[in-house]
């Protein structure tokens, strides 16, 4: 169940809610794990065994955390399953296909369909086990264990949970007439960011992949590049957002995933504000139990290189993922051999860097195949000598299209919106423009719905 | 006193937004309804106007415009071929025109399928009366920017510039509906053009096929249905004023949908693909 759907704002959150603010304290926590319980029960509806299987995980995570501090055989048995269930769906077809076309057979080994949020879920679990091998942890309540897992806001696309950060809350959710004010506000921005910027701007990508890449002008290809990086922040951010509303509105405090990554100076500093509770994982529990940086720059390098093949293999299972990683580990490998002096001590230089930097390396990540890797490389660069394609105009008419929304996508990369409406937060107005952006949201999501011939406009 | 007054700051925000949810629910839950079948639903109801969707932005109403002759039935356009214009619209016996020549004198009507044509199709000098979404009931009333000439009705620009051929190719914004009702209406459409420009030759090009994949994974927008309006299409041509161009062999794999290797979005070639496509327009409306 997509957060930004009908059945979700209509269906699911008021009844969840309303239930659970009428319920008294102490079962709050068995509301919040039915709950989540029913998502993941109608998220997994055309595949049954799916939930169960979940349900499996919870359950081995919970019997393996009772026994598995100081024994390093349990801790193994545990991430043999979490990894082993995730290569499996995730991986096995890449890899046997790849086998098969290095071998000349035809490869057409298609993956199964894989259980909503597993990425998220086995780092989740993978993290429960580490520490609680390293004594860590005590988890003496199923139903805390429960809803640690399945929590319904993170379900989908993490925040990453850390046990410690987690456990009390969901024993004494802090439920309060403020909390659910800044929750449901937080919601109706995260909604916003994602229906009205992050998934419109998009579609600038959309239309230049109908076009065909070897087709556009070289400002067009900047132009679509750019609405591709505006929408991956823009998307994962609105519902980092949005979760994190649903965890205020139910007394919880979720952790944050982003803090403007793009005003970053280097990658370096990126991958602080970027998807915080990945790059925090990969750092606890892969780079620092590697060594980190304390053993010497090869070392360090080589942790570092490793973390971020895995980095790029966690996103997807294909060629260009691990591509990805690897261009992302040398810009990050440069600057620790120094590079990063200059970029942070002079801004406009390290501004013009991930200026470039940022598309260019979402480009790796956004294209599966590597031709068309190269062919958008040649026309952002107008390899050739073409610079205006076979559409001269093309640059104007998408300009007029999607300007604004690329300009509105930029200014709400920056914290300064947030800055506004902190400042203007108490006021009534402010409270109006969040209800309006609320209805514009439910507008597009509903116009998707109404007509499905009008929909699709050829 | 002060924690009241924090509750009331508190209260405002949720309490808007319950009433704005308990307002909008009606809405939302209505159109989450399953929808059956476009043929069911429209069938029993006149065409668009008693649509029972909510929001239909731009299905008009049975067309009251004057142009439009008042038996919409099969559109009879056989009974008036003007010996004059037979020797008109005979093969010329002199030189084939050049494509400047041809296209200087040609109007293209259609969807983004034409404004793709007009984008990378290179046919300069070329009318378009072209935009994103045209459909056989909008094409009468819809405004287009046509470049040299200002924004325009249909009526306007036939009216104001006599061409030698029209290219019409509409058909897939609105499969959806009732075949029987597009069909009348694309009836319609031809009529009112070739009232307005009887000399012209009309060319009715058959709608695009939709990719293999897309086909198989969608009820409305699929091969079965779009090859059935075609063959509807092609059952108004004459042959003489009014020709049917199928252009989906260029385009088409074995199994008759659109070439994979064509198309990114499974609806439209990609944009080089449409320097071939006006080729074959050249050549066929020679």
């Amino acid at each position: 169940m997509s957060f930004s759907s009908i059945p979700f704002l209509f269906g699911f959150m008021p009844l969840f809610f309303l239930l659970y603010y009428l319920i008294p304290q102490r079962g709050r926590m068995v509301w919040i794990l039915l709950g989540s319980l029913v998502f993941y029960g109608w998220s997994c509806r055309e595949a049954p065994w799916q939930f169960f299987l979940l349900l499996f995980l919870v359950l081995m995570h919970f019997g393996l955390g009772w026994f598995v501090a100081g024994r390093w055989g349990l801790l193994a048995l545990g991430l043999f399953v979490d990894f082993g269930l995730l290569f499996l769906y995730k991986y096995f077809a890449f890899f046997v296909n790849a086998l098969l076309s290095a071998l000349g057979l035809p490869a057409t080994l298609v993956a199964p369909a894989m259980p909503l949020g597993l990425s998220f879920f086995v780092f989740q679990g993978a993290a429960y086990l580490i520490d609680a091998y390293r004594g860590q942890l005590q988890e003496t309540s199923l139903v805390r264990c429960g809803a640690f897992f399945l929590l319904f806001p993170h379900a989908a696309s993490g925040p990453i949970l850390r046990h410690d950060a987690m456990a009390t809350q969901l024993s004494t959710p802090q439920v309060s007439l403020a909390n659910v004010d800044r929750g449901l506000r937080e919601f109706c921005i995260g909604l916003g960011l994602k229906v009205l910027l992050a998934d419109r701007v998009g579609k600038l990508w959309q239309d230049a992949a109908s076009i065909g890449y070897e087709s556009l002008s070289t400002p067009l290809a900047w132009m679509a590049l750019a609405a591709y990086s505006f929408q991956l922040y823009l998307d994962f951010y609105g519902y980092s957002r949005m979760a994190v509303g649903l965890g205020w509105m139910m007394g919880l405090e979720l952790p944050r995933n982003f803090s403007y990554p793009y005003t970053a100076h280097s990658m370096t500093e990126f991958w602080r504000r970027w998807h915080m509770s990945l790059s925090q994982w990969f750092r606890d529990y892969l780079y620092i139990p590697l060594g980190g940086s304390r053993c010497g720059m090869g070392k360090t390098l080589r942790n570092l290189l490793i973390v971020w093949l895995t980095t790029g293999l966690w996103h997807g299972a294909n060629w260009n993922f691990l591509l990805w990683g690897l261009v992302l580990f040398v810009l990050l490998a440069l600057e620790k051999l120094g590079l990063r002096r200059p970029l942070e001590a002079v801004p406009f230089l390290g501004r013009l860097y991930m200026l470039l930097a940022i598309p260019l390396t979402w480009l790796v990540f956004g294209l599966s195949d590597l031709s068309s890797l190269h062919t958008y490389l040649c026309r952002l660069f107008a390899v050739g000598g073409d610079f205006w394609g076979p559409f001269a105009q093309d640059t104007w008419k998408y300009l007029g299209q999607y300007g604004l929304l690329l300009l509105l996508a930029a200014l709400f990369s920056t914290p300064i919106p947030r800055r506004v409406y902190q400042r203007y937060a108490g006021r009534p107005w402010m409270a109006l423009l969040l209800v309006a952006a609320f209805l514009f949201s439910f507008y597009c999501i509903y116009r998707g719905l109404s007509d499905p011939f009008l929909y699709f406009q050829f | 006193m002060k924690r009241r007054n924090k509750l009331k700051r508190h209260l405002l925000f949720p309490c808007l937004m319950l009433v704005t949810l308990l307002t909008t629910m009606p809405v939302a839950l209505g159109a989450s309804r399953p929808r059956t079948t476009p043929d069911v639903t429209v069938e029993d109801t006149l065409p668009p106007e008693t649509e029972t969707a909510p929001e239909t932005p731009v299905l008009p109403e049975t067309p009251e415009d004057p142009s439009v002759p008042d038996t919409p039935a099969a559109p009879d356009l056989t009974e008036e071929p003007d010996p004059e214009d037979d020797a008109a619209q005979a093969p010329p016996e002199t030189e084939p025109l050049t494509a400047e020549e041809l296209f200087s004198t040609t109007l293209f009507i259609g969807d983004s399928r034409t404004v793709g044509l007009q984008e990378y199709g290179g046919m300069t000098g070329a009318t378009f009366f072209s935009d994103v979404g045209m459909s056989v009931f909008t094409v009468q009333d819809k405004t287009v920017s046509v470049p040299g000439l200002g924004k325009l009705t249909l009526e306007e620009l036939l009216t104001e510039k006599s061409f030698d051929r029209i290219h019409l190719m509409l058909g897939i914004n609105e499969l959806g509906y009732d075949m029987n009702a597009i069909v009348q209406q694309y009836g319609q459409v031809v009529e009112y053009i070739r009232e307005l420009q009887p000399d012209a030759t009309l060319y009715l090009g058959a709608n695009l096929h939709v990719s293999a994949s897309r086909s198989q994974s969608d009820s409305i927008y699929n091969n079965p249905r779009l090859n059935q309006l075609n063959q509807q299409i092609e059952a108004l041509a004459d042959g003489q004023q009014v020709i049917y161009l199928d252009v989906n062999p260029l385009f088409d794999d074995a199994s008759g949908a659109l070439n994979a290797d064509l198309t990114g979005d499974g609806t439209h070639v990609y944009a080089s693909a449409y320097a071939t496509w006006s080729q074959w327009l050249y050549e066929s409306m020679q």
